[in-house]
């Protein structure tokens, strides 16, 4: 299990005094931690990936929600900044419940409730009991309180059962059900669970604990929790222990190590790691180099999250790489191996930043690069830079234009003037550094386009000058690592800008592991900032 | 026409009835088979097709298109060599020549080419800031003719996309709700589906055709999905009364798309052709040729089948095939051109036109593949294709001058402009008379003219947006 394993509650202690203090509610700590956060929906809707999951935890079936609802958008404009920004598939505010996603979800639950109603071993199991004829009320109760407490994540109310049940029943004995029949009504109950609001919003309702601030309930808190640590609906287990008094700070920080104790913990992390460096979707047109490519970013990651003394910087300023034979030759490397394995990098190359996986993803124009693009691309997801979009002028998708026999450096020096200056001095400075790898991580000290000019491989970042990946990874370390937090919370958090009181404090926290990620990952759950949400005034 | 016999029940089902309705029938007609004997006109209906590229590329001028004669012996070009391996050349006319400036104008595009001249063009209306984001300033064309023809169909309008990814610019808008700090009231993209299986299967799911004897196991299915959407509403309901505004109306939004829903379950259609069937399509999507590379050529197959069928079933009057969206990533992705690249980055801006005419050509047979089915879907006396006006608009043209008020992004860039346009109008809908080449060029016609052409053929006003007027030619 390797850094997974459950770490005893000090982890607590990186974030200060928390605690039940009593008396005046704006002085909770858990209410202090969450000033200056923004407003958030009490309804976030899953993103497909985890009603995916979740469809698969419950029901044993894979793959329905990627076939019946639309992808999360990857990007949208953030209303505060006014620009279009990379989002997380988590992100709240880009789910609308358009036509396309409520019609994909009521076939999706169609066909989860008729496959699964169809294994009638697996309803028995979930039911806790196998039917004494089609009007066995008795055992669609208790399918309908099982199915519900895992798909609703809470158990059912009463009436709520009562409800499902009455209108259900009626399906076991319809004649055109006559081969089904007990199984017809729990085709009906799967159909209504999953097709209800409470099954893609996770409710966070809460209880108000000072203005415009809500504590979560229980199961409100562990599906909260589930969801950013495991991706997934909580497991019988864990809402088990919901029913019972509130959480107190230290039964919060076990189910928390707990959970990290899953594997689905490390499956998560690793997902995260995909969706922020957005490597999940390689351009990479041969499918044997871009398999070569994920497989060495995805060893790079888990040698990163999870190897013995893992440090997550190792992301970044690693100075080995998990090469096949075919790769280590496309890359140029002085080791090629025999076999796929980890060889020593002989030049300027270091971790992520190295790999093909990451270099392809400037979008356009596979092996000639675009500086500004690559550039920009590092800026925003590495340093979380601020780069507004070029104004409406400008044509992002060419990059610039480089006159015949001239240098590509020179043309983009000539065209950082005037207006363009402020821009591209900052995202030029950065895609030059990187301008020796080419779209596909291959080295090169000449142009492409042009062999009589040199490529100097220089360029600047956040005030620094720099060359090559190994030279930026370790003069930035400090801002990436620091970037790598604040999308850890935004991810979690499923919000556009979490305060910046709160980024802080996991950056400490995450500082004080030495890089740790799994103390990172394990100190925003504890944090009581999550269990508190902001309610609009209005609200 | 003697396939399907009346059955009372097949159209009286009560509240979960079929979705299909009565075969149309000899003795339903007029005597010509043009029109129904009480005189009513056979339905009407509206096809579009966006291709997400220009004429040229970056580095062209010439392209392989437009042709070089107009009327009605004009010449096959290139891209357009699917008219003849259809045998569609008659059922088509060519427009050429048209503009849409890159300005404040009627019907511009604000300078930016590729996030706001598909919205000019779609709309007809200038792209407009919204103090947040540039968006589009109107309906799309599609959703006017929903308005105006109000058909009593199962789906008011059907949108799909060709290409897999989604983000960016699509070609469809519907009034929403805006931000914060934005009009109440602003437009915004529709999401187009893009999964032929499910399309398939909000088409068929439920789906017997017209006879005696329903099957009341569908019956049963039909009923147990309105349960469990009845259930759903009361879920809603009982939830909206803990919440916030903001979040009561993310609730409400769902609310009316479930109804909708449920409408479209119980619905039952007009008039079918005899060709009117379940294809019996799989549960699954065509698999990926390879990592991001979806099998496009099995992709559209799909979508063509279900186009033709759905208007053979009278599920709807409206169709629009987005291509691809526009500017998302590299671009779309077809084995036929992926070993340059993406449709975008690629084949439109740095590969050679003999590239993008060939990409184009894979646009055009798509849309004359669809032609050809109309025109072999019986209706009438005719076919499908002679009440149906089917489009074909592209994202951009040639831009042949540097002139910034031509081009978009200030000039310079052939293919980020939509000056010498080309669209294709089909079908004999209101006595459009296809199989011409229309040469507009120099008269400074807005390509929405051809959209709006297409309306007056279809009995509306043609007008959209800022754009109004008749290509009278169409129709000689």
């Amino acid at each position: 299990m390797g850094r997974w394993a459950p770490v005893a509650a000090a982890a607590l202690l990186h974030i200060g005094c928390v605690g039940d203090i009593g008396g005046d509610p704006e002085q909770d700590p858990g209410v202090q931690s969450v000033q200056g956060e923004s407003p958030t929906s009490a309804i976030p809707r899953l993103s497909r990936r985890e009603i995916d999951a979740t469809v698969l935890e419950v029901f044993g079936i894979a793959g329905a929600a990627e076939k019946n609802l639309p992808a999360d958008p990857k990007s949208a404009v953030n209303p505060g900044s006014h620009a279009e920004e990379e989002v997380y598939d988590t992100l709240a505010a880009t789910k609308s419940p358009s036509q396309v996603f409520v019609e994909g979800l009521e076939s999706l639950a169609f066909e989860v409730a008729r496959d699964f109603s169809a294994d009638t071993a697996a309803v028995d199991a979930l039911a806790g009991c196998t039917p004494t004829g089609p009007g066995d009320t008795a055992c669609l109760t208790e399918f309908v309180r099982n199915a519900g407490l895992r798909v609703w994540h809470r158990p059912l109310e009463g009436d709520e059962v009562d409800a499902l049940v009455t209108e259900a029943a009626p399906f076991a004995t319809d004649p055109a059900a006559a081969q089904e029949g007990f199984y017809m009504a729990v085709r009906a109950v799967v159909a209504s669970l999953l097709v209800s609001p409470e099954f893609v919003y996770r409710v966070e309702v809460g209880t108000s604990v000072a203005d415009d601030v809500v504590e979560l309930d229980n199961y409100e808190m562990l599906a909260k929790l589930s969801y950013f640590l495991w991706g997934t609906t909580p497991s019988n287990d864990l809402l088990a222990k919901a029913g019972g008094d509130v959480f107190t700070d230290s039964d919060i920080a076990d189910l928390v190590d707990t959970m990290l104790a899953d594997p689905r913990a490390e499956k998560q992390m690793r997902k995260f790691h995909e969706l922020w460096l957005r490597y999940d979707a390689l351009l990479v047109t041969d499918p044997d180099l871009a398999a070569d490519m994920r497989a060495e970013t995805d060893a790079l990651v888990d040698r990163a999250l999870t190897g013995e003394g893992a440090d997550w910087t190792s992301l970044m300023t690693s100075t080995e790489t998990f090469v096949t034979p075919a790769l280590a030759t496309h890359y140029g490397l002085a080791t090629v191996p025999t076999e796929a394995t980890w060889v020593s990098y002989d030049d300027d190359r270091a971790g992520l930043l190295s790999q093909g996986s990451f270099l392809s993803l400037s979008e356009t124009r596979l092996t000639e690069t675009l500086p500004s693009r690559r550039g920009a691309m590092i800026g925003r997801r590495l340093l979380c830079e601020v780069i507004l979009p070029p104004p409406p002028n400008v044509a992002i998708d060419k990059g610039v234009e480089v006159p015949e026999g001239s240098c590509k450096s020179d043309a983009y020096a000539a065209h950082r003037t005037g207006s363009c200056k402020g821009c591209h001095d900052t995202i030029d400075g950065i895609g030059f550094g990187f301008e020796r790898y080419d779209g596909l991580g291959r080295y090169r000290d000449v142009e492409q386009d042009n062999a009589s000019c040199d490529i100097p491989g220089t360029g600047t970042a956040e005030g620094k000058d720099f060359s090559g990946p190994r030279d930026f990874a370790t003069k930035n370390i400090d801002l990436i690592t620091e970037c790598a937090v604040a999308n850890l919370v935004k991810f979690a958090v499923r919000d556009w800008s979490p305060s910046a009181e709160r980024v802080d404090r996991m950056i400490a926290a995450f500082d004080g592991s030495h890089y740790d990620f799994s103390e990172l990952v394990r100190s925003l759950a504890v944090d009581p900032s999550f269990r508190y949400r902001v309610v609009a005034p209005e609200d | 026409m003697s396939r399907f016999r009346i059955g009372r029940r097949a159209m009286l089902r009560g509240a979960f009835g079929t979705a299909i309705g009565l075969p149309m029938l000899d003795c339903m007609l007029n005597g010509n088979g043009t029109a129904y004997a009480d005189g009513t006109g056979l339905p009407l209906r509206y096809f579009l097709l966006h291709c997400p590229t220009s004429l040229v590329t970056s580095g062209s001028t010439s392209e392989g298109m437009t042709p070089t004669q107009t009327g009605t012996n004009y010449d096959i070009r290139p891209v357009l060599q699917p008219f003849a391996d259809q045998d569609v050349a008659g059922d088509i006319s060519v427009v050429s020549g048209l503009f849409a400036p890159p300005l404040d104008a009627p019907g511009g595009y604000n300078v930016d080419y590729h996030g706001q001249a598909p919205y000019a063009v779609m709309t007809g209306t200038r792209s407009g800031f919204s103090g947040v984001t540039w968006r589009p300033q109107n309906y799309s064309a599609d959703q006017v003719v929903v308005q105006r023809l109000a058909p009593a169909t199962k789906f008011p309008f059907l949108y799909y996309q060709l290409d897999t990814q989604t983000g960016g610019t699509t070609v469809c808008y519907e009034q929403t709700t805006g931000f914060s700090d934005e009009p109440p009231i602003v437009y915004a993209q529709i999401e187009p589906q893009t999964s032929p299986s499910l399309a398939y299967h909000q088409l068929f799911t439920g789906f017997s055709p017209p006879s005696d004897m329903p099957d009341p196991k569908i019956e049963l299915e039909r009923r147990l999905r309105m349960s469990s959407l009845s259930y759903a509403k009361d879920r809603i309901t009982a939830l909206q009364s803990r919440l916030g505004s903001n979040d009561r109306k993310t609730l409400d939004e769902h609310l009316t798309r479930i109804r909708d829903l449920e409408k479209r379950i119980q619905a039952i259609s007009g008039t079918v052709s005899p060709s009117c069937h379940d294809p019996m399509l799989g549960d699954t999507d065509p698999a990926d040729l390879s990592q991001d590379l979806p099998d496009q050529e099995a992709r559209a197959a799909l979508f063509i089948q279900l186009v033709e069928l759905a208007f053979a079933c009278d599920m709807t009057r409206v169709i629009t095939i987005g291509g691809a969206s526009v500017m998302t990533g590299s671009g779309m992705r077809n084995q036929l051109w992926n070993n340059i690249g993406g449709l975008h980055g690629e084949v439109q801006h740095t590969a050679d036109q003999s590239d993008l005419d060939n990409a184009n050509r894979w646009f055009v047979d798509v849309y004359a593949r669809i032609i050809a089915r109309f025109k072999a879907t019986p209706e009438g006396a005719g076919n499908v294709l002679d009440n149906t006006a089917a489009l074909f608009v592209m994202e951009g043209g040639k831009g042949l001058s540097d002139d910034p008020q031509r081009s978009g992004d200030g000039g310079g860039d052939p293919n980020h402009s939509v000056d010498n346009a080309v669209v294709l109008l089909g079908g004999r809908a209101g006595g459009l008379k296809p199989g011409q080449h229309v040469s507009l060029t120099g008269q400074d016609i807005h390509p929405t003219t051809v959209i709006t052409t297409a309306f007056e053929a279809l009995g509306i006003e043609p007008t959209l947006g800022e754009i109004s007027g008749v290509v009278d030619k169409l129709f000689t």
